[in-house]
């Protein structure tokens, strides 16, 4: 089976063996394992290197003078975490594991070399670059603009097909080590809030949680509540129906 | 620092607060607690409705009541202009 990162780029372009075979040996080099609440990544800190999710789930986040904390992004296997590497000096937020976490880690200098290529490889990585901005900018709209239901239901809709692009799940059911706090500091509602929402949410026959596990009951009526339109993941092999590749999410979007 | 457990009793029943959160003390427990019904009453509102009627009830980690914070505590009515 293929390792997480190739699996999300391959929604972008079909890799041929050899490629595979380069993606793989770049994260194999070296890895290294981060407790659950360990920062990965920490504002401040000089970016030297690149680190590629390969297993656990991880949070992109900042926190303000007060301790109050705000987790833009929930980053899982295959998700870059510094893409930054290539122009900026220091991170400008951190990057912490949720729960136990795996990275691959790549010098930068080999990641220019790949960049400087005109390939399907550089190519892909910088689509995973802009969906992951894309991601970001369905977080402005979620605090913008959805409601606290809405928005909850957005988040759990997308993680579930981001699951599916890189095999972590192949039903409707995913790893949710999220607890409340995280979920409100990502949705900017309270924990209180979050709560009740996902009682009602449960309440309804929509999800359900079984330890850290989310099971999504309903997945037509989830993804009408959260008024979710895929376009932004850019799912081109998919909507393309190119290969099994395409069947991972195919039923979601 | 201390683990307390925010419970919402309102018009759809009790929230269970079974995590809980690390607090520093209990007039944190209050900020919080009314932070987190000001942020309910706003989302009701959107949704056309407010309900002053709800609570915030906290427990500390034995099970003991030390916070009851009526929705209507958190906010200022203001219905009438004043003289």
């Amino acid at each position: 089976m293929s390792n997480p990162w190739t699996m999300k780029m391959e929604q972008f372009t079909a890799f041929s063996d050899e490629q595979r075979t380069r993606l793989d040996h770049l994260i194999s080099e070296r890895q290294q394992d981060y407790a659950a609440d360990e920062d990965i990544l920490t504002e401040g800190q000089p970016i030297s290197e690149c680190h590629v999710l390969l297993s656990g789930l991880a949070a992109r986040y900042k926190l303000l003078p007060d301790g109050e904390r705000q987790i833009m992004a929930f980053l899982i296997p295959g998700d870059l975490c510094d893409a930054e590497v290539f122009i900026l000096d220091e991170m400008d937020h951190s990057v912490a594991a949720i729960s136990p976490t795996k990275c691959a880690i790549i010098a930068a200098s080999t990641m220019r070399e790949l960049l400087r290529e005109i390939s399907p490889m550089s190519e892909a990585l910088w689509w995973g670059t802009m969906t992951d901005l894309a991601v970001l900018r369905e977080r402005v709209v979620d605090l913008g603009r959805r409601e606290a239901r809405e928005r909850i239901a957005h988040l759990i809709y997308e993680m579930l097909v981001r699951y599916r692009l890189v095999g972590a799940t192949d039903d409707d059911s995913m790893p949710w080590p999220i607890t409340q706090d995280e979920l409100a500091d990502a949705t900017g509602l309270s924990p209180l809030h979050v709560n009740r929402t996902l009682k009602q949410m449960r309440e309804e026959g929509l999800i359900d949680f079984d330890r850290r596990t989310l099971n999504v009951l309903r997945s037509d009526q989830l993804r009408e509540v959260a008024s979710f339109n895929p376009n932004y993941l850019h799912l081109k092999r998919t909507a393309e129906k190119d290969g099994p590749v395409a069947k991972r999410a195919g039923d979601l979007v | 620092m201390a683990r307390y457990f925010f419970h919402l009793q309102d018009r759809s029943g009790r929230t269970e607060d079974q995590l809980g959160r690390e607090t520093a003390d209990l007039v944190e427990v209050r900020r919080r607690a009314v932070k987190a019904a000001r942020g309910i009453i706003q989302a009701d509102v959107d949704g056309g409705v407010i309900d002053l009627t709800a609570r915030i009830e906290v427990t500390d980690a034995a099970g003991k009541f030390v916070l009851t914070l009526p929705f209507h505590e958190a906010v200022e009515l203001i219905t009438a202009p004043a003289l």
